[in-house]
């Protein structure tokens, strides 16, 4: 292998060492980083600005929660007073009171209270101060300007930074990073753009995202015969596999259609990812369904609930008919049994029933601004930060390593994607309004790995509009409205201690915990 | 609730105000045969990632356009330039993927993408007992055509008399015969069917919003219509354009056979005869695709997609008119971020002006004229400047029936309608290998077939693409 | 939870399909191998020939509605007897058909089909297919008399009488015919005679039962009769 005066490889070697590295081997997990790394020198290395964490072969997590629709973050976080602003009775300003100020913190909590949800009859109660006070230390807030206000478009670009590596999404870097050696490194359970594959494709196939609608019921594909009245013995199973596998080789048809793609990709499947999954026993460990005849009648089938499915179901109770603590559910669990190093999870635009008013989610998630964007943003924001929490408390609760103490939260970050922010104006003083998109607005990031308790950016209170900042050192740049979405992309696998040798991302050291 | 406010939807697309919609048509009068122009015109991606950044091919045109000049060019000046430089970079292999840019505009591929390029690698012949192989294969497409129309592979015992035919003529002809059968299954044309299944992404059903049968929570609107109506439109020697052109609905009824039935009135749809544009203003799109909004942007924006095949979102269909956008809602799409598509985008949306969607029931769904004015007095202080009267493909449309007149009329229609068939059949967009076959197929659609879906299929199933294993 | 809404929502997002008047698959009734297929031109075919492999490759997933139908299809039932989690929840429409390549348009906006097998795919496809075998063997092996597809074949102590015998032939034969459209090669007979062999060391007691599942396994869930 050579390397060109510039330092990169020829196009040759790059898909030789891409094969090589990307080959989703066991063994090769914990050298990854290292297989790509071991190219450079370290001074050549920090010279190209490369940063990343020492490699200490074990996997870090990421939890995407897609709030779809547009979650606005001056209704969270950097919510404004009016009294704060010139403009406040014309913008998107709360109430004093409704904007709680939260101490020894820049962030802000928002408490509204309303008879109704737009046009749906049920009450709105929400008050974000518990969640902030909680979470703080842990919290990072980056301001953003977006390029797109189509739904789709600008959800997959908070996840892509607008094709700032190559097309591919955030939960594909971290597959690729981390999850060599896991069965399903990327499992996707979110919507519209949030739910596509990049658009590099050059990554090997494992690292793009398994489509999963249902998670309660989905652990029962998750292995070929447990679960089926009457099935043969296992044994037999695996005879029938493998007098199938020879049939298939040695058919006209398959003969025919062995250099297709589909067969290729087929054959791989059959022989690697799917005796994967039925060794971790995940149609047992991932169920969090009780055992409860004559609905869900496990044990008559020879199933049973996971080991941790009475505590996931005492958290999320409403796991079944609330489609977001069903995948909350399946979230954890896939990381807790090392199925998956990405997941992916959020609301989706159907009304969902549940909860103490009956309506989990409203019609449109985030979206419902446009009919009622208080009350709205207020709903929504109060249940994507319910389930942050649950994720987080369930991660605490988990070990990672008996050696070291971690716990699983201590290698997770969950960033809260959204598409856009929303429109600021508002006829004069009026209370129940409705918004469209803007592209300017905030991210959310929760980890022990981000810089805590800060604010990237600010918003000036006379416009309600977000302004920038250098991703690198963090200074606020008061008058930046200019596109950041590559500074998004890149701090979130900054925070993480990405390899991000080779990637072009800017500097966001800014977004890491010194 | 009558006179709640409530805000439009600003669907700001922060695309290319550098990015020069003249572009594609200097390109096209450069490539005239090139199978980017002969099916459409190229999109902004073409040159760009997002603008203003260039891909590489951009980068390499913008070196070579008037060097020197000072930035931004004029459109005028970028018009005379682009030709040379154009010209100037033929030779060069911009993406290195070892085919010449010319090569790749001739071909169809992307010259600034590296896994696009000509596959001509020859397909070696050979008669597998099974399967001609690179060559068309009647009993091959026999079975994929019970497959694909009728849901079922035909049994070792319909193979076996298939096989008994004299000859392949013979053949050809049992498939046609078993074509025209198959479509008329619930399989192809019943609920939940293939055809159903085609209408997906252009319907955008949302289960908790239905109303009428199989009714959701928040019953708002019955999208069972908007299905019917394209599969009526797609079925039973109907012109296909009427699924954006009809002044009329259909009814559903009854299963295996299902039929589909013209009517002039439903229950579920408000919208008076004088103002219908088949799904374009079934009540589904109106409820969905309008919503709240004063100025419905998003609806245009979804009907140029889902009907034209022309995704603004993508820099895709951009034919900028001049003194556009003006903003009549002040929305403040005349930023320079937003600018370029919305001068394409608010005449499109212009001519839904008077469309209402969610509202009180007795104004829900339906035509009202002065809309605007009525409904969104405060939105804006020029919000009753906005005109009915827009411009589609840079051709003036007096209302959204025009709009849908001329765009059902129109070249892009009779591609976007059998690129989504190639996408179900031959299970791809037509590739750069498949073009011929592709724009002989949609050409003849109108030229041969008038507009009946029924031809489009059976050339389908005789193009190399779909029947050579 | 509110487990009484699964029922409901089981069936209302339960967009099965409306395929009526399947024809039936059975077979030729013969006991002939042919020695590869009967496609092409038909007769025997000589495999040593050497097959052309396409490099077009245009190879499709059949989908959870194909590839359902002509399971119920090739095993003489209806699609709605094809499988069911739990003894109740669709497998094709209603649990796994994302996994299965179809869509969710409705609930999730899904709206077109996955354009790639995924990872649990073909473990799902097993699972479908060891159902369908199954219910069809329990069904002829409970009714010999009225018995459909596994039928004629001796079986003494648990075992197959005679795993050479015409009867076991006759099966596969008929397997072959209905799974692949095509008669088997004798390559193929003998594959599945030897996975007999096997199945009577691996499962001694219950040998010949457990012979058919495999063996109706096998052919179904193989490449040839999920892709197209």
């Amino acid at each position: 292998m050579s390397l060109k005066g510039n330092g990169r490889l020829s196009r040759r070697e790059l898909m030789q060492a891409l094969a090589a590295c990307g080959a989703g081997s066991t063994a090769l997990a914990p050298f990854l980083s290292g297989c790509r790394g071991a190219l450079d020198t370290p001074e050549a290395l920090e010279k190209r600005g490369g940063r990343r964490d020492a490699l200490d072969g074990k996997p870090k997590f990421l939890i995407t929660i897609s709030a779809a629709g547009g979650a606005s973050i001056i209704d969270a976080m950097l919510a404004v007073r009016g009294s704060e602003s010139s403009n406040g009775a014309l913008l998107n300003t709360f109430a004093d009171a409704q904007v709680q100020l939260v101490p020894n913190s820049p962030f802000r909590a928002v408490k509204y209270d309303s008879g109704s949800l737009g046009s749906i009859p049920i009450p709105v109660h929400t008050d974000q101060l518990a969640f902030v006070n909680k979470h703080k230390a842990q919290m990072l807030v980056a301001t953003s300007v977006g390029t797109s206000v189509n739904h789709t478009i600008a959800q997959k670009r908070a996840l892509t930074g607008n094709a700032a590596w190559r097309g591919r999404t955030l939960q594909e870097c971290v597959a690729l990073q981390w999850g060599a050696g896991f069965p399903l490194p990327n499992v996707n359970m979110g919507i519209g753009g949030y739910a596509e594959r990049g658009t590099d494709d050059s990554l090997p196939g494992s690292v793009y995202g398994e489509t999963v609608v249902n998670p309660s019921l989905w652990p029962l594909g998750l292995d070929g015969s447990r679960g089926i009245q009457g099935a043969p013995a296992k044994n037999v199973i695996e005879l029938a596999r493998a007098s199938r596998n020879r049939l298939d080789a040695q058919s006209v048809f398959g003969q025919t259609f062995a250099d297709a793609d589909a067969m290729k990709r087929w054959n791989e499947q059959r022989a690697v990812s799917a005796p994967r999954l039925e060794a971790l026993d995940l149609i047992t460990n991932l169920n969090v369904l009780p055992n409860l005849p004559p609905q869900l009648p496990l044990t008559s089938y020879g199933l049973a609930s996971s080991p941790d499915g009475a505590r996931v179901r005492q958290v999320l109770p409403e796991y079944f008919t609330d489609p977001v603590q069903g995948q909350a559910a399946m979230a954890f669990l896939l990381l807790k049994y090392r199925v998956s190093v990405a997941v992916t999870l959020g609301p989706d635009f159907n009304v969902a029933v549940g909860g103490s008013s009956g309506i989990a989610n409203p019609p449109l998630a985030f979206d419902f601004s446009h009919n009622d964007h208080r009350a709205g943003q207020a709903f929504m924001w109060a249940r994507i930060l319910r389930t942050v929490d649950v994720l987080i408390d369930l991660l605490k609760s988990e070990p990672f390593d008996a050696t070291s103490g971690e716990t699983m939260w201590d290698r997770t970050l969950i960033y809260v994607a959204t598409d856009f922010g929303r429109t600021r104006p508002r006829p004069s003083g009026v209370q129940t309004f409705g918004t469209g998109h803007d592209l300017n607005n905030g991210f959310l990031m929760i980890s022990p790995m981000v810089k805590g308790n800060t604010v990237l950016g600010g918003v000036d209170p006379n416009t309600t509009l977000t302004y920038g900042f250098d991703a690198r050192t963090g200074t606020a740049l008061p008058g930046k409205h200019d596109s950041n979405e590559p500074d998004i992309f890149s701090g979130v696998l900054t925070a993480m201690g990405a390899d991000l040798t080779g990637s072009g991302l800017p500097d966001a050291s800014a977004f890491k915990k010194a | 609730m009558l006179h709640r406010v409530f805000a439009a939807l600003s669907v700001c697309l922060a695309a290319a105000a550098w990015a020069k919609p003249p572009a594609a048509d200097v390109f096209c009068a450069r490539y005239p045969t090139s199978p980017t122009c002969v099916s459409g015109r190229p999109a902004c991606s073409y040159c760009h990632v997002a603008p203003p950044q260039r891909n590489v091919f951009g980068e390499a045109l913008e070196a070579q356009l008037a060097p020197g000049a000072a930035r931004p060019l004029s459109d005028g000046d970028f018009t005379s330039a682009l030709p040379g430089a154009l010209a100037a970079i033929e030779g060069a292999d911009s993406d290195g993927d070892n085919v010449s840019n010319l090569l790749e505009i001739q071909k169809g591929t992307l010259p600034a993408e590296r896994r696009s390029f000509p596959n001509d690698v020859p397909c070696a012949g050979g008669n597998n007992p099974q399967f001609k192989v690179c060559q068309y294969d009647v009993r091959y497409v026999y079975r994929k055509v019970l497959l694909d129309f009728c849901g079922y592979s035909p049994t070792f015992a319909m193979l076996k008399t298939f096989d008994a035919l004299a000859d392949d003529a013979a053949r050809r002809a049992f498939v046609d015969t078993e074509l025209d059968r198959c479509v008329t299954t619930d399989f192809w044309r019943g609920k939940h069917g293939a055809l159903w299944k085609l209408a997906h992404p252009k319907i955008r059903p949302v289960s908790s919003l239905k109303s009428g049968e199989d009714q959701g929570q928040i019953p708002l609107a019955d999208y069972y219509d908007d299905y019917a109506l394209f599969t009526y439109a797609h079925t039973d020697d109907h012109d296909v354009r009427e699924v954006i052109t009809a002044d009329f609905f259909v009814q559903r009824i009854g299963s295996n056979p299902t039929q589909y039935n013209k009517v002039q009135a439903l229950a579920s749809q408000a919208v008076d005869q004088a103002h219908r544009a088949g799904n374009m203003t079934s009540a589904w799109t109106l409820t969905y695709f309008v919503m709240f909004t004063a100025l419905p942007r998003n609806a245009a924006s979804q009907m140029y997609r889902a009907y034209l095949g022309l995704d603004i979102a993508k820099q895709e269909g951009l034919f900028s008119v001049a003194n556009e956008p003006r903003d009549y809602d002040a929305k403040g799409v005349q930023a320079q971020a937003c600018a370029a598509c919305h001068a394409t985008l608010d005449p499109l949306s212009y001519p839904y002006r008077n469309y209402n969607g969610i509202s009180l029931n007795q104004y829900s769904n339906r035509y009202i004229p002065n809309r605007l004015e009525l409904f969104f007095p405060n939105e804006a202080s020029t919000i009753s400047q906005t005109p009915e009267a827009g411009m589609l493909f840079g051709q003036p449309v007096a209302t959204l029936r025009d709009w849908a007149r001329v765009a059902a009329d129109s070249d892009a229609f009779l591609v976007s309608t059998t690129t989504d068939y190639w996408k179900l059949l031959v299970g791809h967009p037509p590739t750069a290998e498949e073009n011929e076959e592709f724009v002989t197929t949609w050409r003849a659609l109108k030229s041969t077939h008038n507009y009946r879906v029924r031809g489009l299929l059976h050339d389908l199933i005789r193009t190399e693409a779909y029947g050579a294993p | 939870m509110r487990l009484e809404l699964l029922a409901v929502v089981s069936l209302a997002l339960c967009a099965c399909p409306a395929v009526t008047e399947l024809p039936d698959a059975g077979g030729s009734g013969g006991g002939s191998a042919t020695g590869g297929g009967a496609g092409g031109g038909g007769g025997s075919i000589d495999l040593d020939a050497g097959i052309t492999r396409s490099a077009k490759g245009r190879l499709r997933f059949k989908g959870n509605e194909r590839f359902t139908v002509d399971l119920a299809v090739g095993l003489g039932g209806t699609v709605d007897q094809v499988c069911k989690e739990l003894g109740q929840y669709d497998c094709s429409f209603f649990v796994h058909p994302v996994a299965l390549g179809g869509v969710e348009p409705y609930g999730v906006g899904l709206y077109e089909p996955p354009s790639v097998t995924g990872a649990t795919t073909s473990l799902v496809v097993e699972r479908v297919v060891l159902s369908a075998c199954t219910a069809r063997i329990n069904a002829d092996l409970s009714n010999p008399a009225g018995a459909l597809i596994f039928k004629g074949v001796p079986v003494s102590g648990g075992k197959l009488s005679a795993v050479d015998g015409p009867g076991v032939r006759a099966l596969i034969v008929d397997l072959a015919q209905r799974g692949w459209l095509r008669d088997p090669s004798e390559a193929e007979v003998a594959e599945l005679v030897q996975l007999a062999r096997d199945v009577e060391v691996a499962q001694p007691n219950d040998a010949a039962k457990q012979w058919m599942q495999a063996a109706c396994f096998a052919v179904f869930s193989s490449a040839e009769a999920v892709f197209y």
